[in-house]
């Protein structure tokens, strides 16, 4: 596969590079193919690339000590992830990425980024602004935490996935997300029991419909009106 | 008697469309008591969704948003 510095345009963080700095990027990154369920990265490890992806699709997930996982994030094609490195010296990453199909991604020397982040505003401040788009995901994710009932916030994370993610069916059809319940359970920080109990529940009222890792949004509607705890 | 509907080509538009192409819209569907406004999932459903979920009259609401002048994206 071979990328052009039209292609990393694509990337936020490098729209406004220049096209020099595009061609040293891609001079000092190499493209990696893994398989799906295989891992970029594991939480933990020295963070000595930072990653595009360029094809497939991946997640961003965390455990604690126990093993209980959260998904943090899917990663969709030119998104930039596991940038930690290149802020901060001798950083670990702080969560796993692992693909969920066959994917591929450029893979860039944080050192090398530090670098360039030296040197170039424009870089620093679209990964600024980059950085910013993800702390302000996270604070309405907290907030839901602390405040949402939890059939909120599995209400508000099938419409987060469905704006990451969601393809609108034909006509009248809906809107499909790939996830399964367990995916939704990790996401919302609670059980695969409370999940399926709240889809079944949905699903007989008309507002979804769930199938073998698929959930299909049918009334999008009612979800928002119960997301946002209003009665309908 | 066939009555015609001179706005049937609105049907199929997106919300999130209509309302970033046509901000004047944005009144009219807040005076309408249509939540679409700021709605993660307006670029999901289209001006018959609404009609639909709402059950507005067709040819009343199209006769109203059309004369908006909507702007195709």
């Amino acid at each position: 596969m071979n990328l052009s510095p039209k292609d990393l345009k694509q990337v936020v963080v490098f729209q406004n590079a220049t096209e020099t700095e595009l061609q040293l990027i891609l001079k000092n990154s190499i493209i990696r193919s893994i398989e799906e369920n295989e891992f970029f990265f594991f939480q933990g490890d020295a963070a000595e690339y930072l990653y595009i992806l360029i094809t497939g699709q991946a997640k961003l997930m965390q455990s604690n000590p126990s093993g209980q996982q959260v998904n943090l994030r899917t990663l969709h094609p030119w998104q930039m992830f596991g940038a930690l490195g290149a802020v901060r010296a001798e950083a670990i990453y702080p969560a796993t990425a692992q693909a969920l199909e066959d994917s591929s991604a450029l893979a860039i020397e944080s050192g090398f980024l530090h670098k360039l982040l030296e040197t170039s505003p424009k870089i620093s401040f679209d990964l600024m602004t980059l950085m910013t788009s993800y702390i302000q995901e996270m604070q309405a994710r907290y907030r839901e935490l602390a405040t949402e009932r939890v059939e909120q916030r599995v209400a508000n994370a099938l419409i987060r996935l469905a704006g990451q993610s969601g393809i609108r069916a034909e006509k009248d059809a809906g809107i499909e997300l790939s996830f399964s319940r367990q995916d939704v359970a990790e996401m919302t920080g609670t059980t695969l029991y409370t999940v399926s109990r709240l889809l079944s529940d949905w699903e007989r009222k008309g507002y979804i419909k769930t199938g073998r890792e698929k959930i299909k949004i049918l009334k999008p509607h009612d979800l928002v009106r119960i997301a946002e705890g209003l009665e309908k | 008697m066939l009555i015609m509907n001179e706005h049937l080509e609105l049907l199929d538009l997106i919300v999130a469309d209509v309302l970033k192409s046509t901000p004047t819209t944005v009144k009219f569907f807040i005076s309408q008591h249509i939540d679409c406004v700021g709605c993660r999932l307006s670029h999901f459903c289209t001006i018959k969704d609404v009609i639909k979920t709402y059950e507005f009259d067709e040819q009343n609401f199209l006769e109203t948003l059309s004369k908006y002048d909507i702007q195709q994206l």
